[in-house]
């Protein structure tokens, strides 16, 4: 399982680690950068969270988003393709 | 050097076919000359029994022209005249004779061969100068008028370029322009793409479009136009394709964008010149990085270009990135100009498009997850977005200074009202209208 972690833009990087810290606490495996090198602020602050396989995602989710410096914390959003079968 | 007949009128075409004449005889210098009115025994005796009057210029043209045969085209006799075994006088006698007898419905017409330098004008007066001889004349070339080969043999099937005036309009050049394409992959190898300007990046996965969906998108946006191949794209642009779905489908056969490739694709086209984002993907869930992403997008000047989705019929669910802010939102339609009925709806809909059996390029190479290759047709708002992409971008090349919400507002302003409007300038069926490319380009 996977969830989509937001900070706030001007977060800064010591608080950014205690929020990593804190979700490893509540069963992240991993906390890395949704776009490694990215050169946009926006993009700077998007985190992926990886959780253990018995991890609580509501929890994880509940206690990140009450972290000042998360902007939002989400589960993985799904999309397809658009396209109806072939004629 | 291609040995495929060409269609082209010659420059030089000839006037006459080499060493071909046409020799048209009076029936009555056979009809009682022969033993048999009716049926010819191609024996030698028939040869001889001829009046002079019409072995005299046969003999003539043997002797000093090289009359090499007489082929009796229109006798019902002929395949048993082709078996005669006897020299050529006997046998260009008994020609003319079968040109006569058992022919219909001209009598005494027969084509000759000869060598071409010996027709002369006064070789062939002297012929027809014999009262057994109504002409003989050299026979016209003739030529087929088919037009030359149709610069994209399958583009009257794409009913999608006639409905949105692509044959009409004034298309303008984008070979300076990038359109951007977030989907399953493209075949780069397609022949349809050949000398097209891709740069496609699928790190992580295959090269290979396993589905071929970003194939038939990107064809319909940018395949080769007037390269006598396949189908014709809506114009020649760059193209930069991010292959954003993984090799193997998750949920059955069904293939979910993979987040992290997504959100790293448009990272991407926020850092490049693209002006123009195809999005034929969809999902019902509204996302924060996803609308954190494309607030980039916007503030980089790029238009998203969205799909509406096709769950009408299965609750017509609010669909993203289509329903996010500031993306252009396309719906389909059918080729009788009514909605399909998949096609969703929502207030957030900006434009129409052809979206229901739309033809366009498919992988070359085979995929278990897929039946069709090199040509596919395809329906979905996916194949909507795509005809509104490479309008937009159309629109940008013609202005390109004008920015996202402007070339936008162009595209709505722009479009063709649709019967099932009613009348109302917009509705949540089909948003402003069917796009109308030539009036977009004016």
């Amino acid at each position: 399982v996977k969830l989509h972690l937001k900070f706030e833009q001007d977060s800064d990087a010591g608080g950014r680690r205690a929020v990593a810290k804190r979700a490893r606490l509540l069963g992240a495996k991993r906390v890395r950068p949704m776009v490694p090198g990215a050169t946009k602020p926006a993009f700077r602050s998007m985190y992926v969270v990886e959780l253990d396989d018995d991890a609580d995602s509501s929890q994880v989710i509940d206690a990140l988003n009450a972290e000042d410096c998360v902007q939002s914390v989400e589960p993985e959003f799904t999309r397809g393709l658009a396209a109806a079968d072939d004629a | 050097m291609s040995d495929l007949p060409s269609y082209e009128q010659p420059e030089k075409p000839l006037e006459f076919m080499p060493g071909e004449v046409v020799l048209r005889v009076e029936p009555d210098a056979v009809r009682g000359h022969v033993s048999s009115a009716r049926a010819l025994r191609f024996d030698p005796d028939e040869a001889e029994a001829l009046p002079a009057s019409l072995t005299g210029p046969l003999d003539y043209l043997r002797v000093n022209a090289g009359l090499r045969a007489i082929r009796p085209v229109l006798s019902r006799r002929r395949a048993a005249f082709e078996r005669v075994r006897a020299g050529r006088r006997v046998k260009q006698r008994l020609g003319v004779a079968a040109s006569v007898i058992d022919s219909a419905p001209v009598e005494g017409l027969s084509l000759g061969t000869l060598p071409a330098r010996n027709i002369t004008p006064d070789l062939l007066k002297l012929v027809e100068d014999s009262p057994a001889v109504r002409l003989i004349e050299r026979v016209p070339a003739r030529w087929l008028t088919a037009s030359p080969a149709t610069p994209d043999p399958a583009r009257n099937l794409q009913w999608g370029l006639r409905a949105t005036g692509w044959f009409d309009a004034n298309l303008p050049d984008m070979s300076d322009l990038a359109v951007g394409i977030l989907d399953s992959g493209i075949d780069t190898t397609h022949p349809d793409f050949a000398g097209l300007e891709i740069d496609y990046v699928h790190d992580g996965t295959s090269r290979t479009d396993v589905i071929g969906h970003g194939t038939h998108v990107a064809g319909t946006i940018a395949s080769a136009v007037n390269d006598r191949v396949g189908t014709a794209g809506m114009g020649r642009v760059r193209l930069k394709v991010w292959k954003v779905f993984p090799d193997e489908p998750q949920q059955g056969t069904n293939f979910y964008i993979d987040p992290e490739r997504y959100i790293q694709a448009i990272h991407a086209v926020v850092e490049s010149d693209i002006k123009v984002l195809n999005l034929s993907v969809a999902g019902a869930n509204k996302a924060m990085f996803e609308q954190d992403a494309f607030g980039e997008l916007r503030k980089a000047g790029v238009l998203a270009v969205a799909a509406m989705g096709n769950g009408f019929r299965k609750g017509n669910d609010t669909m993203y990135p289509a329903a996010g802010e500031g993306v252009f939102a396309v719906g389909s339609l059918a080729e009788d100009r009514t909605r399909s009925d998949f096609s969703n709806t929502g207030p957030h809909i900006d434009l129409a498009a052809p979206g229901s059996n739309v033809l366009s390029t498919h992988p070359v190479r085979r995929s278990k997850y897929r039946e069709k290759r090199h040509y596919a047709v395809k329906s979905g708002t996916s194949m909507a977005t795509a005809h509104v992409s490479a309008a937009a971008a159309m629109v940008s090349a013609r202005h390109p200074t004008w920015d996202a919400d402007r070339i936008a507002e162009r595209l709505r302003s722009s479009a063709e009202p649709l019967g099932e409007m009613g009348g109302r300038d917009r509705t949540d069926e089909h948003g402003a209208g069917l796009l109308n490319l030539r009036a977009a380009l004016l």
